[in-house]
């Protein structure tokens, strides 16, 4: 017992160190040159009046923005109600695309049908949803949430259905072989051998989810978020909100995929041995 | 049946009798894979079924291990007929069937989970049959960490874990190369000398059938069935670089890829 938990926080302590070296490295070194670049591009253009003051201010102009809406709370409001809709919708999704899913491989008619409609509704552009959702639910939060989830659950409930369908024979006949069936054969062999496909749809999920949050609070106005800062600052012509915001967005996006994301994908290549840098080395 | 009974207290484990299948073709007309195969091993008997890929010797396997349950005839164990797919009669597969989610010891320890043997048992089972293969310091690799050698132990001890009537073996070691298919040989002899399981090892490969099995039932596709058997009452230490086992081989090689 002991040496096992001790090798096993040793894995731990490797993988997060792991995922240190991933962030802390070239990659963002890269990332830092990049970003320099493109704000001296950003300032040149600026300071060659091309473009009226107006319509483009400068970088630090932007970066004052970004602070007074810091300060004022605008922004962390609006990102702690973004955040928490984004959050919710992306459970609702997770929960029912697992479930809608599930019952697809158990019914197999249902499963056939189901999926072509899935698909169908996945590449339907989530903005086309907004109309509807208002005129069904109004502009609150329940009718940003409808978007939302009509946005990402289609990925999860594809990526189960799939994922489960693609897990390799051999385990399931030597799992049945074991003795195991209806639950456990579940449990213990068809949601861990698809756990690779439903973390891709996982991902993808809360891409769409994202994207269809913020144009739902832009058009469906309930007075908080990101996306109705960014409307604000169009109706008040004030395009250092309108970038200031836009910042903030990007960033969190890139906050979830490199940490979140990368953190549960590391986890799971790893333990499959997918990861063919890590087998070379 | 012409057999030498090597132990004659010993019951008879597996019984197949007159076993025949067929499948099912679309012009509604049927294929026929099996005919007449009648089959008795005894309890702790190595069998090695021998033929050419297309004679029918993996879907024996799969009617004894019940993953098929349509054929004609009766397949008892110690006997009772067969029903379903049970852990009984565990099969091992030439691909690795192991988990890769898993570290060795958990995917012998799922076994026992799934076969619902109580907790407080497991750790030990597990342990004692990693122990058995030799892949104690092992445990907590995951399988993409263990060369194909080491796999198929694994599969081997997650297969002897369940404590099975019979152990089917389905060319378990056709991916390996000659060196490490030599070693487990040794090994699956040495385990089978303090175990005494039942085997039914199928291969296609000659060398192998003859040094693993008490007897060798040479399998054809012409006939649906088993074409001959032989007895091979050679120690099995003492098989290889014997010459008379060189003899069964190259009479079985000639039975084999002769025409008739």
């Amino acid at each position: 017992m002991e040496t096992e938990r001790k090798s096993s926080k040793k894995k731990q302590v490797s993988l997060s160190q792991k995922i240190v070296n991933k962030i802390i490295n070239r990659d963002t070194l890269s990332l830092v040159v990049f970003i320099s670049a493109f704000l001296a591009l950003w300032q040149l253009v600026y300071m060659s009046e091309i473009l009226p003051k107006l319509s483009l201010p400068s970088p630090l102009e932007v970066g004052q923005t970004i602070i007074e809406l810091l300060v004022d709370f605008t922004l962390v409001k609006g990102t702690a109600f973004t955040l928490w809709r984004l959050f919710v919708g992306f459970i609702l999704s997770l929960a029912l695309g697992l479930i809608t899913g599930l019952l697809m491989i158990k019914f197999q008619q249902f499963g056939k049908t189901m999926s072509s409609f899935a698909v169908g509704l996945q590449s339907f552009p989530s903005i086309a949803w907004i109309p509807f959702a208002i005129l069904l639910i109004g502009f609150n939060d329940f009718g940003i949430l409808f978007v939302v989830v009509m946005s990402s659950v289609f990925s999860v409930m594809l990526s189960t259905y799939s994922g489960l369908r693609n897990v390799p024979p051999i385990y399931i006949r030597a799992a049945r072989n074991m003795g195991a069936k209806g639950f456990s054969l579940f449990r213990y062999v068809l949601i861990p051998a698809a756990t690779p496909a439903l973390i891709m749809g996982m991902r993808q999920a809360w891409s769409f989810a994202w994207h269809a949050l913020i144009g739902a609070e832009m058009l469906i106005t309930t007075l908080v978020g990101l996306g109705y800062i960014l409307s604000v600052g169009r109706e008040f012509s004030n395009m250092s909100q309108i970038i200031a915001t836009m910042i903030v967005i990007f960033t969190i996006g890139l906050i979830f995929d490199r940490v979140v994301f990368i953190k549960i994908e590391e986890k799971v290549r790893d333990r499959w041995g997918l990861n063919q840098q890590k087998i070379d080395q | 049946m012409q057999f030498k009974n090597q132990y004659p207290q010993q019951k008879v484990s597996l019984s197949l009798k007159n076993v025949s299948k067929k499948y099912p073709q679309r012009n509604s007309e049927t294929s026929t894979v099996l005919e007449n195969i009648n089959i008795q091993i005894l309890e702790g008997e190595i069998i090695t079924i021998l033929g050419k890929s297309g004679c029918g010797k993996s879907t024996l396997l799969n009617l004894i291990a019940g993953f098929e349950n349509s054929y004609g005839g009766e397949i008892l164990l110690n006997g009772k007929p067969i029903k379903d797919i049970s852990p009984e009669r565990i099969m091992m597969f030439q691909e690795s069937a192991l988990f890769p989610w898993l570290t060795a010891f958990q995917n012998v320890e799922i076994a026992l989970k799934m076969a619902k043997v109580p907790k407080n048992q497991r750790e030990k089972i597990v342990k004692h049959y990693l122990e058995i293969v030799g892949l104690s310091d092992y445990s907590h690799s995951y399988i993409h960490q263990l060369s194909g050698g080491m796999k198929q132990r694994v599969s081997l001890a997650r297969a002897l874990s369940l404590n099975p009537k019979i152990l089917l073996m389905d060319e378990p070691f056709a991916a390996l190369d000659i060196t490490i298919k030599k070693s487990l040989y040794k090994e699956l002899l040495d385990l089978h000398k303090k175990t005494r399981k039942t085997i039914l090892f199928v291969t296609h490969n000659i060398n192998e059938a003859v040094l693993l099995g008490d007897r060798v039932i040479v399998m054809s596709p012409r006939v649906y069935g088993i074409k001959k058997e032989y007895v091979i009452d050679i120690p099995k230490d003492q098989r290889s670089d014997n010459l008379s086992i060189k003899n069964i081989i190259n009479e079985i090689t000639v039975d084999l890829y002769d025409n008739a």
